[in-house]
């Protein structure tokens, strides 16, 4: 629990630094002659990295000391697999469109996806994974011509 | 021309059967999560071009406005909002599924909306041109007034550590930075990525916290189907429909007003609308566990909102949030200019519009409560069927607004971000607040510190009443938090 709490005060601080960061290059760099902007690009965003970064300190003060009770819901070890490789199948598929194109993309994380989720009939797969997929890309991309990437492969 | 000849007019066949195509698709929209009604816009639009103009915008408008109904009924019966705008919903409306009252709430989401919209359509067409004019008063002090009374949301959606509320929204605000500054044009956070200097995007945001991020947490807790209760009765009895209709008259009158508003998008008024209900609640501890209220409230509001936006951009040309400006793009091709000279020129075409919307009112009641069965069967599909579907929608939901799979990146990680959230407790409600705020409020403070640097928050009345109400809410909203325990704040804003 404290080492969440932890992690937790230690992102939030780097994203408020990365905030004052970022507004004091735009403080530093700034147009002189934007006279109708006196507050500039920088003061704003230093100011939510100043207020981000008092939360994530009062958080840390607070909490890593006394962690608060929190019910503890205990995860299935296969669940958590299941939802790790539901992440990762995601990722696949995103990467392929762009490799591969949509249509077959969608035909293999639907094949995947179904996979993951339990579903053990090597035929019902397949068979969802195609016509899903045809029907996916007879609805958006050519009834409604959206245009997805073709893919590298394919160029 | 006037309503009562813009009423005949949208009963035309032809027109009818756009609107209900308009509705039928809104409501399907709204219930699949992963496609918003903006995404929806964007690709219905070219096939509307083969369409005469006034059948092509009541399409429009009625798949705007129906995506409002039908976000909710995913919201009520899964947890998982179909648009950004039904986020609210889940608060009250999941809980009560849970305990068994799904029918009631879908009923409540239903009549509210209905009587959000017809309202809404009525005060348009009565009092519209004056309100619009008044709102052309609003300078960027007042914006800015109004929006930092919509930020003070931030600490009543914080559920049970406003710390970590406060510290999403602020999150969100920052995020919400990334790409080119409004004012000065200047990149922010960029990083010398070309993606990166368009900035972050609502809608794949969204998806990712509030769709990919839930289907994340079911797929780990093993959810066979997503819903497996009935729906219970269908219709709430007594008290429980008095405070039901009177909630939806408030955010009705809350909302309405707030979409006439630039840039105020449905989502704004319905977190408003839920925090008002719970403001004035004889039982606020009770918000969160399943009152009617927190249903009707935001579904009210967030549809009188969605109705009212119509208004700026028929009369002046101003879209008040991304449909709207799909919308204007939609006229525009047609060769239609929005403004004062076009309300009077083409007033059929107008008053034909604002009479389908009646219409379409009426549609989506029908769709809605006889056939909320038939919608509710969708969340009865199996998880493991249901889940790769509504992942693969998200993807094509992520892409459709500006067409770049950078955006379908930000879903995923976003996904993965909101089921860190969850786990952690830490709501992801305050982020998207502090998302869709935030630059509106640097915008309306830049420009009101150019105009007559800070003296000029309290210099003008109507931005003065806005800071003071802020104040006293965010003094209120403490001090209530105090006397709740811990336990029951727990679980209520969305994590």
């Amino acid at each position: 629990m404290r080492i969440t709490i932890l992690i937790e005060g230690v992102l939030l601080l780097a994203l408020s630094l990365a905030g004052i960061a970022e507004g004091l290059r735009l403080v530093i760099y700034k147009d002189p002659y934007t006279l109708y902007d006196p507050m500039g690009p920088g003061l704003y965003i230093i100011a939510i990295g100043i207020g981000l970064m008092t939360l994530s300190v009062v958080h840390l003060v607070l909490h890593y000391r006394k962690p608060p009770a929190m019910e503890m819901v205990p995860v299935d070890r296969k669940m958590k697999i299941r939802m790790m490789s539901t992440v990762v199948v995601c990722t696949i598929y995103v990467l392929l469109i762009n490799l591969i194109g949509y249509l077959l993309a969608t035909i293999l994380f639907f094949f995947l996806e179904f996979r993951v989720q339990g579903i053990r009939s090597w035929p019902l797969v397949i068979v969802l994974s195609l016509v899903l997929s045809a029907f996916y890309y007879l609805i958006f991309v050519q009834y409604c011509s959206m245009v997805f990437p073709r893919g590298i492969i394919f160029r | 021309m006037d309503l009562i000849q813009g009423i005949m007019n949208s009963l035309n066949m032809l027109n009818l059967f756009y609107c209900f195509l308009g509705c039928f698709f809104g409501t399907l929209v709204g219930v699949l999560p992963g496609l918003g009604p903006a995404s929806t816009l964007s690709i219905l639009l070219p096939i509307t071009m083969y369409l005469n103009p006034t059948g092509s915008i009541i399409m429009l408008a009625g798949l705007c406005y129906g995506s409002q109904y039908g976000g909710s009924t995913t919201s009520i019966l899964v947890n998982i909002p179909g648009e950004a705008a039904s986020v609210a919903t889940t608060f009250d409306g999941f809980p009560m599924t849970k305990q068994g009252r799904a029918g009631e709430a879908l009923w409540i989401a239903a009549v509210g909306s209905f009587i959000a919209g017809t309202l809404g359509v009525f005060a348009f067409s009565i009092i519209g041109p004056g309100i619009a004019k008044y709102a052309f008063n609003f300078g960027p002090p007042e914006y800015f007034g109004i929006l930092f009374l919509s930020l003070t949301t931030l600490v009543s959606l914080s559920g049970a550590s406003i710390i970590k509320g406060l510290g999403t929204g602020l999150a969100g605000i920052l995020i919400a930075s990334i790409g080119l500054d409004p004012v000065t044009g200047i990149t922010r956070f960029s990083l010398g990525i070309t993606a990166m200097m368009r900035g972050l995007d609502l809608i794949p945001l969204t998806i990712g916290i509030f769709g990919i991020g839930e289907i994340l947490v079911s797929a780990e807790a093993g959810i066979v189907k997503i819903y497996e209760g009935k729906l219970g009765k269908m219709m709430p009895r007594g008290k429980e429909l008095k405070k039901g209709l009177w909630a939806s008259l408030r955010a009705t009158v809350l909302g309405f007003p707030l979409g006439l508003l630039p840039g105020l998008s449905p989502v704004v008024s319905s977190f408003l609308a839920y925090d008002v209900e719970k403001k004035i609640s004889k039982y606020p501890e009770e918000f969160g566990k399943g009152v009617i209220e927190g249903v009707a409230a935001p579904e009210a509001a967030n549809n009188a909102t969605s109705q009212a936006g119509f208004l700026p951009l028929m009369i002046f040309g101003i879209p008040t949030n991304p449909p709207m400006a799909i919308i204007l793009a939609a006229l525009m091709l047609y060769g239609l200019q929005p403004g004062p000279v076009f309300f009077v020129q083409n007033s059929e075409f107008v008053w034909t519009v604002i009479g389908s919307m009646y219409i379409g009112n009426v549609m989506l009641l029908i769709l809605n409560l006889p056939l909320v069965g038939l919608w509710a069967r969708i969340s009865t599909i199996p998880y493991k069927y249901l889940a790769p579907i509504i992942l693969a929608i998200c993807v094509v939901g992520a892409y459709t607004p500006r067409n770049t799979m950078f955006d379908v990146w930000v879903a995923l990680g976003a996904g993965v971000m909101g089921y860190i959230m969850r786990k952690n407790n830490w709501p992801p409600a305050p982020f998207l607040v502090g998302f869709i705020l935030g630059p509106m409020v640097e915008i309306s403070l830049r420009q009101s510190l150019s105009m007559g640097g800070p003296m000029i928050f309290f210099t003008r009345f109507i931005t003065v009443a806005f800071l003071v109400s802020a104040v006293i809410l965010v003094i209120v909203s403490l001090k209530f938090f105090k006397r709740i325990p811990k336990v029951i704040l727990k679980d209520k804003s969305g994590s």
